[in-house]
């Protein structure tokens, strides 16, 4: 497997330098990424319930809009 | 004394008049020991007469009311180089301002001009000069100076090696719940209560790895206030993952909890690693 990179940069100084990640900076990788796979998720799930009752109810999302407007 | 009759060259056999002698030949310089002798001589001086002294070697003219002394000083030219110009120093003596550098504007100080670059009226300045080459997985950019009123940060061309990754942001190493994201992905409502439900600003859409016309705009006004959260902004479009061709964009606020100045950038992908790419960071005055 890969090793993670950091790149860094100084504007201060201008220097530039590659490493390796730290263990913090993986584990920060890994919780930005669970975050957002969660809230993909959680939004494919709402999406999911909300086709389930126009299915339900036999109606369009353009009717359902209607109804509502 | 006669009127001045000018410059005449005469003829060989030509008759000197008195007319000629008096409009012609008395008009040159007269030389006297003093200026006691000269007007002593002369004591009834018309407007133009020209007399040397010699006891001061000083050239004087009647300027019709009185004697003065002939300038014969003159100036001597100070500039040596294409571009100098001469300005009065200590009173008048001259003195050579050299010729400045490009974009410079003449200026005042300590009370002599002088050649200095514009005071900056605003704009952008590249602080990370020449930009930052997006590799690895995290891009870290410091030292941001606190001296400007607003940052902006530019990426383009930004490309994931992993298809639909996408980039995130935070700020001063904070890994913390100190953002919330304003993407399709996490609702919050304008105008109404909200907590800081993040731990980075999401400031990419689900991005292609083939091909890149990416810009990713984020501004951050106000960013060096230690006192205050940063609203910052965002807005960027990216190649939609499924079709190239396509574009998937993101308008949105990206806030920052923190009542201190922003002094670094960490760019972010959820997964992999970036392809391409080049970050900028501006200071807006």
């Amino acid at each position: 497997m890969n090793k993670i990179q950091i790149k860094e940069y100084n504007c201060e100084t201008g220097e530039e330098m590659v490493r390796d990640a730290s263990v913090e900076e993986i584990e920060n990788i890994k919780v930005i990424a669970e975050n957002y796979e969660a809230r993909k998720e959680e939004l494919a799930a709402k999406e999911a319930a909300r086709q389930e009752i126009l299915n339900r109810l036999g109606i369009t999302e353009d009717e359902a809009k209607l109804l509502l407007s | 004394m006669a009127t001045p009759l000018g410059f005449k060259t005469f003829a060989t056999g030509e008759v000197l008049t008195a007319g000629d002698t008096n409009g012609y030949l008395m008009q040159g310089i007269w030389v006297f020991a003093s200026a006691a002798a000269r007007d002593a001589a002369v004591t009834s001086p018309q407007e133009g007469n020209f007399a040397y002294l010699k006891d001061t070697n000083v050239t004087t003219y009647y300027t019709g009311s009185a004697w003065t002394n002939l300038d014969t000083t003159g100036m001597v030219n100070p500039m040596t180089t294409t571009g100098d110009t001469i300005y009065s120093s200590s009173g008048s003596t001259p003195a050579r301002l050299g010729i400045g550098s490009t974009g410079q504007v003449l200026t005042v100080a300590a009370g002599i001009p002088s050649w200095a670059s514009p005071a900056s009226g605003g704009g952008m300045t590249l602080i990370n000069t020449g930009g930052t080459t997006l590799t690895g997985s995290s891009i870290t950019i410091s030292s941001i100076p606190t001296t400007y009123v607003d940052l902006r940060l530019i990426i383009e061309n930004y490309r994931p090696g992993t298809d639909g990754a996408a980039l995130f942001i935070q700020y001063n190493s904070d890994t913390g719940s100190s953002y919330r994201n304003g993407s399709y992905t996490d609702t919050w409502a304008v105008g109404s209560a909200s907590t800081w439900a993040s731990t980075a600003n999401q400031i990419s859409p689900d991005t292609d790895n083939g091909t890149s016309n990416a810009s990713i705009n984020v501004y951050m006004p106000n960013y060096s206030s230690a006192s205050t959260w940063k609203p910052n902004y965002c807005t960027s479009i990216v190649n939609d993952n499924a079709t190239p061709s396509s574009f998937r964009g993101l308008y949105f606020a990206v806030p920052f909890k923190a009542a201190a100045a922003i002094t670094s950038l960490t760019l972010t992908l959820n997964t992999g690693s970036f392809t391409s790419g080049t970050a900028y960071v501006y200071g807006v005055k």
